[in-house]
């Protein structure tokens, strides 16, 4: 009876050494798994419990805004036609040329540049709205985007001219 | 009644193994479910702020005034390379289609330098067609993208919107005549006999050019030299397309 009990005992140990093996190879398997499936899982992550759910809110977007009227109406002043010293041309060419102009020619410019912006504004703006544009152009190395402003770039030579419309009301 | 204790011992330490293994596997199962339904792309976005698409809109709009900018300089290049590679007898005996496919080449070269001026690598011509006066370019989809934050500027997402691009010029409206045009000019107009009322004509038949008409030789044979009203800033110098056409 004694020697049965013993060797009861040895299986009853070996029978548990072999599971405690497989448990660890497993739970090692399901690691390398979890961690395989979190690498391959796309990266957006939404939570799921608690509020929200799968649902991605923009209520309190908060990015950085572009004027999309002011855009078009700067697109429209720059498109426009304009004489310059007996030359037709747009608008925007002119800005072209103002950039590159010395002092004489820049001051010329400016002046039929600023009077057809002007009247250009006038055509699609209320009259009541036209003194909330604001209407600008410089030479930059880089341009920057403002908010709340329209900005648009014009390449002469190895220039930038940085036009900008922002409305102020 | 010892042995016995003992196999039960011994099936109750199997059974625990097995029983965690059984939960370990359900956890896995649900673990991974989890991940994988809340990373795919099924994700619902309830937009209550639609200036993000305005955002969207306004960045097509700066690509498509560099690109419209772009094909207006190119065709005038393309019209100056014609009339300077051709001479100014070019338009003796023509027809438009030809003159239309040369236009079409010069165009998908004269572009691709002028768009290079803009930062726009990302949007690629895909077709140029040259047909009467109407130039219709055709682009590859290209990416806009939008960086959407909550309102302590934490990133939410990123969306990315992809505009079908077209642009179509009008070469009359962009201060050119096509060429179309201008045969159908010389055929009105060469058929007057006098230098003035040939003159006139061509200046009334096409109204984006001063036109200047002189007698050549003995046999009195005339040239129109055809000069655009319109001038185009091209590398720095304000440039008019001048086009001579035997009448």
């Amino acid at each position: 009876m004694k020697n049965i009990l013993k060797f009861g005992k040895r299986a009853q140990g070996g029978a548990t050494i072999t599971w405690f093996g497989a448990f660890i190879l497993m739970v090692f398997i399901m690691t390398i798994f979890v961690a395989i499936s979190i690498s391959i899982a796309g990266g957006r992550a939404v939570p799921l419990i608690g509020s929200g759910g799968n649902i991605l809110k923009l209520q309190e977007a908060n990015f950085d805004m572009k004027s999309l009227s002011s855009e078009r109406t700067l697109i429209y002043v720059l498109e426009n036609p304009v004489e310059f010293e007996g030359n037709k041309m747009s608008l925007k060419d002119l800005i072209g040329l103002w950039a590159i102009a010395d002092d004489a020619g820049k001051e010329k410019s400016w002046e039929i540049i600023n009077n057809n912006v002007k009247l250009a504004l006038g055509r699609v703006i209320p009259a009541a709205e036209i003194d909330c544009n604001h209407f600008s152009y410089n030479l930059v190395e880089e341009s920057k985007e403002t908010v709340g402003a329209a900005t648009l770039i014009i390449p002469i030579a190895d220039k930038k001219v940085e036009v900008k419309l922002a409305n102020g009301c | 009644m010892a042995a016995k204790n003992t196999g039960l011992l011994r099936n109750k330490k199997g059974d625990i193994s097995v029983l965690l293994l059984v939960f370990l596997l359900l956890f896995l199962v649900t673990y991974v479910m989890f991940l994988f339904v809340t990373r795919t792309g099924k994700v619902d976005a309830s937009m209550g702020d639609a200036r993000f698409l305005e955002s969207t809109f306004y960045e097509e709009g700066q690509a498509r005034f560099y690109l419209t900018s772009a094909a207006e300089k190119a065709i005038a290049r393309s019209y100056i390379e014609i009339a300077n590679e051709k001479g100014q007898m070019v338009l003796n005996n023509f027809d438009e289609a030809t003159m239309n496919l040369l236009l079409k080449d010069k165009m998908s070269a004269n572009f691709e330098v002028e768009k290079s001026k803009y930062n726009l690598r990302d949007i690629k011509v895909q077709s140029i067609s040259v047909s009467g006066e109407i130039v219709d370019i055709e682009f590859s989809d290209f990416p806009v993208l939008a960086d959407l934050s909550d309102s302590k500027g934490n990133l939410i997402a990123k969306a990315i919107y992809r505009p079908s691009m077209k642009i179509r010029l009008n070469i009359t409206e962009r201060g050119l005549n096509s060429f179309g045009q201008i045969n159908s000019a010389r055929g009105v107009c060469g058929a007057l006999e006098k230098i003035d009322e040939i003159q006139g004509c061509f200046n009334r038949e096409l109204p984006n050019f001063d036109a200047r008409v002189e007698q050549m030789g003995k046999e009195g044979e005339k040239v129109a030299y055809l000069v655009s009203k319109k001038r185009f800033l091209i590398e720095s110098l304000l440039k008019s397309v001048d086009i001579g056409i035997k009448v």
